[in-house]
């Protein structure tokens, strides 16, 4: 009995209001992003894919999370707006007239990772308790992905060709990986402007950049890049998918992920403006 | 006696009982009603408990099984396994358990371990719990282990909760007709601690900062309960301190409830007055969690079930980051022979409860409310603000015309603010009636015939429904249901959600099986809540215990 009262006044860890915020620091923008491993030091690419929908009341405030760390990490941070077709309560058009931004292939990742509701998140597709998060969580998942070492820097183009779009793109590892990679490539598209829904109501012209439109692959996991990688090692990947007649060729980029085969977490990414 | 008889006789004292349950549900696509194409065409899930009692020794086992888990339940379901085992020994002054166990302290609004499978819910403990009775009137529980998270264990609880009934144990108050009960709970939370980064813009320049994260959450609560000659009043007061999680917008600020109820009540009459302050008192097993998991404590919601359909269309659940609430129940009986009573009597039953969002204030005028990575909010307990949540007013009327015959009226008015409960959607006022009639003939049959009727200018709009009922007791069941969206503003929406169900009953084993659509809604137990998503297809439904 005295064990458990005396547990009682000590099993309870009170911050004090000066105690809270710790390791204050300034970060800003950073505008050199990975170089293509030539010369200079390759640095790690977060992706932080968000899962929103343009009915979904609470996606804006999430939105303003994801903006606010891309303006912190600037290119090191890559943004993907998934609107999964399947969530349609929360994703088809809220009016009449606007741009469906779903689609089924974000419904496949959706599915796989159980995701119901919106707005979550992955960054790098780490493990994180069923491996999406509340939007509370992802500048502490990006900080912590950021400050890992990164083991390949990526180099490459996206071009415009008469009816497809050719990527065409090669991975120099900077450190051996002992597991095989794979190479997926998603189509992105910015400059939507939609009714997006709200806690303050309809919001008209609501801007929605990089959303996730397709993905070049078939198999959701991309295709084989390498069994393994030793340091210094480059491989390189070439593949097309055809332009939709839906898409603004103008605002089309395609980000290149590069992942582990068996976790599917991403080692490192590319975004490529399609020219 | 040999070694062996005497082990053979304490076996033979042995009693196994157990249940099996088995949903399961085909599916179809009917994108009229947004029930999506499920690839899978047939889900189903499955529980079998079994129980070996022997003496003062229990050893049991859940099996459960989600082949994949049926629509509405959550998919980190998947799978099968035996999530739930444990051994106990029930001494007559300590009883022990070490495995998976439910457990309450209170009125659990600082712990409750429980299980309810129409929420897909289930958050036993895996660990050990002891139970001593001393003497008469005092009973004290320990606790220590892990919540139970889909198939994984999340947090480590420790618990220890005193309950003393004081007429018991004390002499001179024995026989006294005035009951006392005090009671008193702590319960402590350890999470290691993790990196949360916040930035904040000062000027030109962002800054980061790292949260620090306590990693043990302590609460403490006391109870009271007094009954008086037909007078109760009991309450308590939680109190819970810094535990930053994403529920709250990662705020410092401590938590607190009270929760108050005194009730009169004699033959033909009862009241029962309840008021509930609830201040950042979400406490869950994980910082990170949200929904309906991980939770260890339950913060019940001060309103009427309702059980008819209609009437449970925007169903409320408590709002743990703060509310107030207040509910007041009152039970009439008419007495026979009088004009309203007529030969059997009338009962009225007034309802009415209201929820607010707590009044919160600035911690100081540079800070706005809520901001993470501060105290976040000052508030008074039981400040209403004028943010209204909730509002439930009904008066229900049950008659019994004859031998034959009886009736239920209910009308109900609601207030409901959907974007504050779901997350999405408007702020909804509607006017719910409903008339229940029951017919019986000929000893074992039963006609009944329940008519719902919704007006509400918001979301759906106008409802109406019809179920006919007939049953055969003890051993058939039959029903047929239309629920009809007739004042939808747009058209091709005023859809007709028909449902047709039997039911065969024999000993203790249940066996049903339905055809039909299921409107997209929530479904609430005790406050709790789910989304239920929109399906139509067959559906069979198993249970059977021994």
């Amino acid at each position: 009995m005295a064990f458990f009262l005396s547990f009682a006044f000590w099993a309870c860890d009170t911050i004090k209001e000066e105690d809270i915020k710790q390791n204050k620091r300034i970060v800003g923008g950073n505008t050199k992003p990975d170089d293509g491993g030539d010369d200079v030091v390759v640095k790690k690419t977060v992706v932080l894919e968000d899962f929103t929908g343009v009915r979904c009341v609470n996606c804006p405030k999430a939105a303003e999370v994801a903006h606010s760390l891309k303006t912190l990490y600037g290119e090191q941070l890559i943004l993907i707006e998934m609107h999964p077709a399947s969530l349609k309560s929360l994703t088809k058009p809220a009016a009449s007239g606007d741009a469906d931004l779903s689609c089924d292939e974000a419904s496949e990742y959706a599915a796989e990772w159980a995701i119901s509701s919106l707005p979550q998140g992955l960054v790098s597709r780490k493990q994180a308790s069923g491996k999406y998060m509340a939007p509370e969580l992802w500048s502490g998942a990006v900080a912590e992905a950021m400050a890992e070492e990164p083991i390949v820097g990526i180099k490459g183009s996206a071009k415009k060709e008469a009816t497809s779009i050719k990527v065409d793109i090669s991975a120099n590892f900077v450190l051996d990986y002992k597991e095989a990679v794979n190479v997926l490539c998603f189509v992105l598209e910015d400059g939507f402007s939609v009714t997006q829904k709200s806690g303050e109501g309809d919001l008209k012209d609501y801007k929605h950049n990089h959303v996730f439109r397709k993905r070049i692959e078939s198999d959701k996991w991309g295709v084989s890049l390498l069994s393994s990688a030793t340091k210094g090692e480059t491989a390189t990947y070439s593949a097309s998918v055809d332009i939709d007649a839906a898409w603004n060729v103008d605002n089309l980029n395609v980000v290149v992920l590069l992942c582990s085969a068996s976790t599917h977490e991403i080692l490192q990414a590319k975004n490529i403006k399609v020219e | 006696m040999s070694a062996q008889s005497k082990f053979d006789e304490v076996m033979s004292r042995g009693v196994l009982s157990g249940n099996v349950q088995i949903d399961a549900q085909m599916y179809q696509t009917d994108s009229l009603i947004g029930a999506e194409k499920v690839d899978e065409k047939f889900r189903s899930n499955s529980y079998a408990y079994l129980q070996y009692t022997n003496g003062k020794f229990t050893l049991g086992a859940r099996f459960e099984g989600y082949f994949k888990p049926m629509l509405g339940y959550d998919a980190r379901y998947e799978g099968a396994g035996v999530p739930y085992y444990f051994a106990r020994f029930s001494g007559d002054i300590v009883d022990v358990t070490l495995g998976n166990f439910y457990e309450q302290f209170g009125s659990g609004m600082l712990l409750r371990s429980y299980q309810d499978w129409n929420l897909g819910l289930d958050n036993s403990i895996f660990g050990a719990r002891a139970i001593v009775t001393p003497i008469d009137g005092i009973v004290i529980k320990g606790v220590v282990g892990s919540y139970r998270h889909f198939w994984e264990k999340q947090g480590l609880i420790r618990g220890i909760d005193a309950d003393f009934s004081l007429n018991d144990f004390i002499k001179p108050m024995r026989d006294w007709e005035t009951r006392i009960r005090l009671g008193g709970s702590f319960v402590s939370k350890y999470q290691a601690a993790q990196t949360w980064t916040i930035t904040e813009t000062e000027g030109d320049t962002t800054y980061a900062y790292d949260l620090a994260t306590p990693q043990n959450v302590g609460s403490a609560g006391v109870r009271f309960a007094l009954e008086s000659h037909g007078f109760s009043f009991n309450g308590e007061y939680d109190w819970k301190g810094n535990d930053p999680t994403v529920e709250n917008g990662q705020i410092y600020k401590p938590g607190q409830a009270l929760l108050l109820n005194m009730g009169y009540s004699r033959r033909g009459f009862g009241v029962l007055l309840s008021a509930k302050s609830v201040d950042n008192m979400g406490f869950r097993a994980d910082r990170s969690e949200t929904g309906n998991y991980g939770m260890i404590n339950y913060l019940p919601a001060l309103s009427r079930q309702h059980t008819y359909s209609i009437a449970s269309f925007y169903p409320y659940a408590c709002q743990p980051n703060g509310e107030v609430g207040f509910q007041a129940d009152i039970f009439y009986k008419i007495k026979k022979g009088t004009v309203l009573g007529g030969k059997y009597g009338t009962d009225i039953k007034l309802n009415a409860s209201v929820a607010t969002a707590l009044n919160e204030k600035q911690i100081n005028p540079e800070t706005p409310i809520r901001k993470a990575g501060t105290y976040g909010y000052r508030a008074n307990i039981f400040a209403v603000s004028d943010s209204i949540y909730f509002v439930d007013a009904n008066i229900e009327l049950s008659h019994k015309f004859s031998k034959h015959f009886k009736g239920t009226l209910m009308y109900m008015y609601e207030q409901y603010n959907q974007e504050v409960v779901e997350g999405h959607g408007e702020f909804i006022k509607a006017h719910i009636v409903v008339g229940d009639f029951t017919y019986m003939f000929l000893k074992k049959h039963a006609l009944r015939l329940e008519l719902q009727y919704m007006h509400t200018k918001q979301a759906e709009r106008d409802w109406l429904m019809a179920t006919l009922e007939y049953t055969l007791a003890p051993k058939w069941f039959l029903s047929v249901s239309d629920m009809w969206n007739f004042g939808n503003e747009i058209k091709e929406q005023r859809l007709h959600y028909y449902y047709v169900s039997a039911a065969y009953v024999h000993d203790a084993m249940r066996v049903s099986l339905s055809y039909g659509r299921i409107r997209k809604g929530i479904m609430c137990a005790g406050g709790v809540c789910r989304e239920l998503p929109a399906s139509n297809g067959l559906m069979l439904s198993l249970t059977s215990s021994f």
